[in-house]
């Protein structure tokens, strides 16, 4: 592999004078920008089997909480047809059955969607963007920025959740489910916090980001275009399990109590089920327990999965091979090219 | 002549590109306690250890198109020294100065109107030795190299990026330049990493690079290949190089080659400087005698001879740069070290700034060390 | 120059096998097709000799002293036949050995110094440590193998009351790969392999390792494999000297006749792409073309997409690694052709 001769030059004699040979337009640059961060991230999840059914389940969360709620009827309440079992009545209110107080349970579980997920997400968000906020900034910055921010940190982790809990909800008595879902994860970003500084500590000097420092890039540019790449991992995983987290933390607030009472939440259904359906003495009235502990368990496990496959997401290898896949199907000239440029694609020790 | 842009705005006077001028540097290497407590604390219980002394009192300048390599083994300070010429490492003290202009007192905003931050910042960039780790595992090279251009030319559209991007993977042979935008860097072998972690600096055009071991890392044929390619760039853009090697073979190529200089540097101190040829043919100081003798050559049995025959070296083991010899800093190693160089530190001798100067008191037919007694019991010869 | 030590120069019946390679090769599958990073190597190691193998990255050398001591990583597989002749006791097909044995042979028969002195002990524990684990590990008895680790560790100029105690990043570079040395030596074994035993050194202390060995080489009756990408290293150091390339030998004979009578194009090649304070710095070329990549193998002889003396011959035919001279093996068809047209100076007395 020689030094090629640069190519025509301009007047000056610098390779940097000659015409552009690129006409991209605004269309190319979105057709690309959309394949690098929506496709290709899709490709990866699909073909993995995990990212295959997680994505799967919780679209189909999405799309109750969105087209189904407008679908399914609204839950009320009707003693005519109290208890009754899944598919004993041909409809769509009492596809699954119905409660002690004659309330579809399918209404019931899709009505209460948007508000868990419109709960999971904010708690997720708010959770997780301080969480990864503070980390960067003690982990990179370090010295006494670092200290007071961790200090801060370990206390907020340190505050017994439940009282934490009690009293938020005591003092603010939240209805909306964005509020609430804030409230639930209040402490959760100290515990992430902790991890994403940890993560930065050995990046803050590898070659690459002094490169990008030495370039001149602002500390937040190399915070967010050489630091955080890295951190993707460990964020999306919390993502997903601060979302989880939230789920039963609603589930148990409701359960205790401390939420005032709504039937739009599976955790109160859950409860209700669990006190009236006489569970313990006979499986009569099982679909009742049932329909909400498995709605709630195929979401957590639909989130579970898709953390995983997120993984294969953000390794660079991953991406690269189906990144190239799209690449090959478009050029397939390249091949021959890159045979002789014998690029060593192995990690070998030789 | 340099064939930038730059030079419709650079700044153009008579300093040289980069002076240093008397700088030391010194840093705490702290045990994990101390870095706990607060240093008040610390410094009253006498934890925190002494100061590592990585550079003393150096002086040198560095003019445009110029190639100045530091030879040292570790603990020389050649690495901490160019980290502190382009503006990585802050001196403890001394100056240096980027075209006339000390980059603390620019840092400090001393000098608006005339030079910034910024200036100085994008003029003096960086080569790392190890191209796996200079290059961001998660992002495209594409993406890598349109860095610098959209922080510094914000004029350049995407087209124009590619195209800059493209040309300058083609000029270091990285082609074809399309496949190699897209690729990510786990996907090109070490050489083309190396290249790109070039271009990176170079889409710059800066004034002063520091190739920081840039070919100890590659096999030996790509080594010759990638100083080439150095060279090269140096001509199409006039960019000054500051190499960091520890090999005296790969630092005579790139100094000969390009009309450049070797400082070589022992225990934070430049102990002698000049041409490649003046410092491999001719070289003065003891250390760079003992450097040259151990510089393994390939004719198999001049090699076993180096190999077998008694070592000049008075000591085998290397001095703690925390608690530097007294006076001249080698005189334990030193074959021909006298009771002087056990008190005084000599300074370079032998001339003026760009000629060939040794630290060593020999280079003085008139000083007292001729007079002064072998600290080890005779001279030894460094057979070369 | 000195009168040569070279064990070479001992009559050619002293000399008997202690290793025996044929047609050694390794392979992965990965997704894009079969990798083969050993290409049916076949080579004889002789007792008490010193054998250096140079390459580069990528010529399949570090593979290759892995296969010596079955310790090739899943899901590599080892083919071909690797024997060991023990002194005085029967042969021992390494490749067909189990579980006890395979570790007895390690360490006890063959040991191996690998690459990257800087991460091979544990930060953890001291030196001490380590010997004494490697020490109970093979059943070996604990004061006289500590005994024993002290004097090599004398014979490699570390003082072992300073050293044993400390932990592997209070050692300095060089102490720590002499450590290494001493721990590869103190099971005594008949052959120890020594993967770029200079790499990341200074200068100084490169020398000052070489030197140490060569003592370990004259003192000590055992056999070294040293294994360098850095020609120099290797030149003065050992006795015969093999050539890799693409996952083969290409070259191997006596250490003075490869690097003075080189007969394969790569191995010149290779001297002429070294830079050398003897050799004027336009007499240094570079080696054109890439690394050949272990999936795509080229047909013909592996060197001859980037050899300026082949033809088309080499591209349709492999050649073997065949004598050429007395104890001169080269891989080539133009032996000639490659010494006429790659002229190669290895020190100022040379005429190019």
């Amino acid at each position: 592999m020689g030094t090629e001769e640069p190519p025509a030059e301009g007047d000056d004699g610098s390779p940097f004078r000659s015409q552009s040979e690129y006409d991209a337009s605004a269309m190319d640059v979105y057709e690309v920008v959309f394949s690098r961060w929506v496709v290709a991230p899709l490709r990866v999840l699909w073909s993995d089997y995990r990212g295959r059914f997680g994505l799967l389940l919780v679209l189909f969360y999405v799309l109750v909480g969105t087209v189904g709620v407008v679908v399914i009827p609204e839950p009320a309440v009707d003693p005519i047809n109290r208890l009754l079992s899944p598919l004993e009545q041909p409809n769509l209110r009492y596809l699954l059955g119905s409660d002690g107080v004659g309330r579809g349970l399918l209404p019931l579980m899709a009505h209460a969607t948007p508000k868990m997920l419109k709960m999971m997400l904010a708690g997720a968000l708010f959770g997780n963007s301080l969480g990864v906020v503070v980390g960067l900034v003690a982990g990179y910055t370090g010295g006494n920025t670092d200290k007071i921010l961790m200090t801060i940190t370990d206390v907020v982790a340190s505050i017994p959740g439940l009282p934490l809990l009690l009293i938020l909800a005591a003092i603010i008595e939240p209805r909306n489910p964005y509020l609430i879902g804030v409230i639930l994860t209040v402490q959760a970003w100290a515990g992430l916090a902790r991890g994403i500084r940890s993560q930065v500590l050995p990046l803050r000097n590898v070659e690459y980001v002094e490169a990008s420092r030495t370039m001149g890039q602002s500390t937040s540019t190399v915070l967010i275009k050489q630091v955080l790449p890295d951190l993707l991992p460990l964020v999306t995983l919390r993502f997903m399990s601060t979302a989880r987290s939230v789920i039963f933390a609603s589930v148990g607030l409701y359960f205790l109590g401390l939420l005032p009472y709504t039937s739009a939440n599976w955790g109160v259904v859950l409860n209700s089920a669990y006190e009236n359906s006489n569970i313990l003495a006979s499986f009569e009235n099982a679909h009742w327990l049932l329909v909400p502990a498995l709605t709630i368990a195929l979401l957590t496990f639909g989130l579970t999965l898709l953390a995983q496959a997120f993984d294969q997401v953000f390794n660079p290898r991953v991406r690269a091979r189906h990144e190239a896949r799209k690449r090959a199907d478009v050029e397939e000239d390249l091949e021959e090219d890159v045979d002789d440029s014998g690029v060593s694609q192995m990690g070998f020790q030789q | 002549m340099s064939t930038t842009d730059t030079d419709e705005d650079g700044i153009d006077n008579d300093e040289p590109v980069l002076s240093m001028e008397n700088v030391s540097v010194e840093y705490q290497d702290e045990s994990i306690l101390a870095d706990v407590i607060p240093d008040s604390v610390a410094d009253r219980l006498g934890m925190g250890e002494d100061p590592v002394h990585a550079v003393d009192d150096v002086s040198l300048e560095i003019g445009e198109e110029d190639v100045v390599v530091l030879i040292g083994e570790s603990g020389s300070g050649k690495t901490t020294l160019g980290r502190t010429a382009i503006g990585l490492q802050k001196p403890t003290s001394g100056s240096v100065k980027y075209r006339g202009y000390d980059i603390q007192d620019v840092e400090r905003g001393e000098h608006t109107g005339e030079v910034y931050t910024e200036d100085v910042r994008r003029a003096l960039q960086i080569v790392h030795q190890d191209s796996d780790a200079a290059l961001n595992p998660y992002r495209t090279i594409r993406s890598q190299l349109a860095e610098p251009l959209k922080l510094w030319y914000p004029d350049m559209d995407l087209n124009d990026r590619q195209e800059r991007i493209a040309t300058m993977l083609r000029t270091t042979g990285v082609t074809p330049a399309e496949d190699y935008m897209e690729r990510y860097p786990h996907e090109l072998s070490g050489g083309e990493k190396q290249r790109v972690a070039i271009i990176r600096a170079m889409l710059l055009e800066p004034d002063l690079i520091l190739a920081d071991e840039v070919v100890s890392a590659l096999d030996v044929s790509l080594r010759i290949e990638i100083m080439d390619l150095l060279l090269d760039l140096q001509e199409m853009f006039g960019t000054s190089y500051l190499f960091v090697s520890h090999n005296l073979t790969n630092a005579r190529y790139i100094a000969d080659k390009a009309d450049g200089r070797i400082a070589v540097m022992y225990l934070g101190r430049i102990v002698e400087v000049g041409s490649a040829d003046e410092i491999i043919n001719d070289p003065k100081h003891p250390y760079t005698r003992i450097l040259k003798w151990a510089s393994l050559p390939l004719d198999p049995d001049d090699a076993r001879e180096t190999i077998t025959d008694e070592s000049p070296m008075m000591s085998e083991e290397a001095p703690d740069p925390r608690d530097p010899p007294s006076g001249c800093r080698f005189h334990p190693t030193c074959p021909k070290a006298h009771e002087v160089c056990t008190e005084v530190d000599p300074d370079l001798i032998g001339g003026e700034v760009r000629e060939h100067r040794a630290a060593c008191f020999r280079e003085d037919s008139t000083h007292e060390y001729w007079d002064s007694e072998s600290i080890h019991g005779g001279d030894r010869e460094i057979p070369l | 120059m000195s009168e040569s030590e070279f064990a070479t120069d001992r009559p050619q019946e002293d000399r008997d096998t202690i290793l025996e390679v044929r047609d050694a090769t390794v392979t992965y599958e990965m997704s894009r097709g079969q990798a083969r990073v050993l290409n049916g190597v076949d080579l004889d190691v002789y007792r008490g000799e010193t054998l250096g193998i140079v390459g580069e990255s990528g010529s399949g050398k570090s593979m290759f002293a892995s296969t010596l001591m079955d310790a090739v990583e899943e899901p590599g597989l080892l083919q071909g036949s690797i024997t060991y002749y023990p002194e005085g006791a029967d042969p021992v097909e390494i490749t067909e050995l189990e579980g006890g044995d395979t570790k007895r042979l390690r360490w006890e028969e063959i040991a191996l110094v690998s690459q990257g002195a800087m991460s091979a002990f544990n930060p953890t524990k001291p030196i001490r440590t380590h010997f004494e684990e490697t020490l109970s590990a093979h059943n070996a008895d604990k004061d006289e193998g500590m005994d024993r680790a002290r004097s090599i560790m004398r014979d490699l100029n570390l003082d072992p009351d300073d050293i044993l105690d400390e932990y592997q990043h209070e050692l300095s570079g060089g102490q720590r790969q002499r450590a290494l040395v001493a721990l590869g030596l103190v099971l005594e074994p008949e052959v120890l392999i020594l993967d770029e035993p200079t790499a990341a050194l200074d200068l100084l202390m490169q020398r000052s390792i070489l030197r140490l060995l060569y003592n370990i080489k004259e003192e000590y009756d055992i056999t070294l494999i040293v294994i360098s990408h850095d020609l120099p290293v290797v030149s003065g150091f050992v006795d015969r000297l093999g050539v890799m390339y693409a996952f083969e030998f290409v070259e191997l004979g006596e250490t003075r006749d490869v690097m003075h009578e080189g007969a394969h194009p790569y191995t010149r090649a290779l001297m002429r792409s070294t830079p050398n304070l003897a050799m004027g710095v336009d007499e240094i070329t570079t080696i054109e073309g890439s690394t050949p990549d272990p999936i795509n193998i080229v047909s013909g002889c592996s060197y001859s997409p980037r050899c300026p003396v082949a033809d088309d011959r080499c591209s349709i035919e492999d050649p073997d690694l065949i004598e050429l001279e007395d104890d001169h093996d080269v891989a080539c068809f133009y032996p000639d052709r490659a010494r006429d047209e790659l002229p190669v100076k290895l020190s100022e007395d040379d005429s190019p």
